[in-house]
């Protein structure tokens, strides 16, 4: 078998020949991997990432597909969306220059209240039979669609740079946070799917526990999209407030909090804050946890409002979080969270026993998504 | 149609990789054996090949194994609860389009009180 080797002394009838032919293997193979180890990973690299990114495209093409569905079933739109949409799905916002950081807040918010308006009012255009909560899933589908598009771009703009540059940092970059990039878009294809059906997502659970002690009381709407229930509960005056739904929809509760306590002129003496929050890997989904301070996220204008508003009048400010990973909180709801909800109320009840008065004025505030979720 | 031809993929599939490891499994007794005899050469050869064989359906197994887990996960059903505070009559069904918590749906069968959704949630896969 060997015989084609025998020139170079190497014969196949012992086996001392076999082990001179694996030896010298051995050696070239070693020699061949200094020189070209690098490439050889680098090129396993960019064809695993070419993988990830045919996925990708397979997930946006998929959430732009379920995008224009439901917006022709539900929107009926007179004229063809697909330009439009497409359009949408490339949109960008420009934050505010930072480099003098003074009243940079307001600035933000102003963008964010353009944008949002605008993006509302072309999904309006878009979809003129839907209502007001339909329009607000349809706003969040499209929102979902766009996110994916924009990880899709980014991706596939440092493959190409890389694979162009044949730059093994820049490959090694990407490689190194691929897994959990594709976490998050599996996660978004999620979002839209319960989007597009108005379904309730992890990050529901502040509106939720909201929602469940408002219930069959009366309610008045206040700043953007926020609506507010007072009633009395163990003797205490309780505000309890949540993003109008049951379309997606997270309000601007900062403003809505500023509104109230105007309203009575500083006198609130508590503020708890019901929001969900990524949790740390090995910790439970639904497990509740109890803190100080403004429990609510986004780009931070809304904290920024609460805060300041708290700090001028001496209000404290309690948190109560149901911890969920980052994928859970933009996924349909799991149970393990919505369960959790009568749990955070009874905090909620132990809390205001343990921290105020009878008589005494506490805002309870459900920050988050709440689609799926009325009041 | 698409589900069926996915399926019969999936069979085949693992039939084939089960037939590789018991290929290869046999490759590596042969080994064995031929190590006994004193035949190095092929004592080398079947080895090297059933190890590979042994790795690669391996590892086909196990992506086929990860798949049906993601399948699985995609496949559970988001669930709604609608209670009634009367009598505390408690009904789950799959979600609809249009339901949202807070919701009055119909009237309770037991006591004619009105019915109204709890919980809206997705179903944990079974551990």
């Amino acid at each position: 078998m060997l015989d084609w080797l025998s020139p170079l002394g190497i014969t196949g009838t012992d086996s001392s020949g076999l082990g001179t032919l694996i030896s010298t293997l051995m050696y070239l193979s070693f020699i061949f991997f200094i020189f070209f180890g690098q490439k050889i990973q680098l090129y396993t690299m960019i064809w695993n990432m070419s993988g990830a990114l045919k996925k990708l495209e397979f997930m946006k093409n998929e959430a732009k597909a379920l995008t224009i569905k439901t917006l022709i079933e539900i929107g009926k739109p007179k004229v063809d969306p697909i330009p439009r949409i497409s359009a949408l799905l490339e949109a960008f916002f420009i934050t505010p220059v930072d480099m003098d950081p003074a009243g940079i807040v307001w600035k933000l918010d102003h963008l964010m209240d353009v944008r949002d308006n605008k993006f509302k009012d072309d999904v309006k255009r878009l979809a003129p039979e839907a209502d007001n909560a339909q329009v607000n899933n349809l706003e969040n589908l499209v929102e979902g669609s766009l996110a994916l598009n924009t990880i899709y771009r980014i991706v596939r703009h440092f493959y190409l740079l890389g694979k162009k540059t044949q730059s093994f940092f820049l490959i090694l970059q990407l490689q190194m946070i691929l897994p959990l990039v594709m976490q998050e878009a599996e996660a978004l294809v999620g979002a839209t799917k319960a989007f597009a059906q108005g379904q309730p997502i992890g990050d529901g659970l502040g509106p939720l526990v909201a929602s469940k002690l408002m219930k069959d009381k009366e309610k008045r709407k206040v700043e953007k999209d926020v609506v507010v229930s007072e009633f009395a509960m163990d003797g205490r005056n309780i505000i309890a407030l949540k993003a109008e739904g049951p379309g997606g929809n997270v309000g601007k509760p900062g403003d809505a909090i500023k509104q109230l306590i105007k309203e009575r002129e500083g006198k609130v003496d508590m503020v708890i804050m019901i929001d969900a929050a990524v949790k740390f890997e090995g910790e439970k989904t639904g497990g509740i946890s109890e803190g100080t301070g403004a429990a609510i996220g986004g780009i931070g204008t809304e904290r920024f409002k609460i805060e300041e508003e708290a700090s001028k009048n001496k209000i404290p400010v309690y948190a109560i979080i149901v911890k969920e990973s980052l994928q859970e909180a933009i996924m349909p709801m799991k149970k393990e969270i919505a369960e959790s909800a009568d749990n955070v109320i009874t905090k909620i009840k132990g809390l205001i026993q343990e921290q105020t008065k009878e008589g005494q004025t506490i805002i309870v505030a459900g920050i988050g998504n709440t689609i799926g979720v009325g009041q | 149609m698409e589900q069926k031809k996915n399926g019969l993929y999936f069979y085949v599939t693992v039939i084939f990789s089960l037939g590789v490891l018991a290929y290869s499994a046999w490759l590596i007794l042969g080994s064995v054996l031929s190590y006994n005899e004193g035949q190095t050469e092929s004592f080398y050869y079947s080895l090297i090949l059933g190890l590979i064989g042994v790795a690669l359906s391996i590892s086909s197994l196990a992506t086929m194994r990860r798949r049906i887990q993601i399948i699985k996960s995609q496949s559970l059903k988001t669930l709604t609860t609608e209670i009634c505070e009367k009598c505390n009559f408690k009904k789950v069904r799959e979600f609809k389009a249009g339901d949202y918590v807070n919701k009055k749906t119909e009237a309770c069968p037991q006591c004619k009180a009105d019915l109204a959704i709890s919980m809206i949630y997705k179903e944990s896969p079974k551990e």
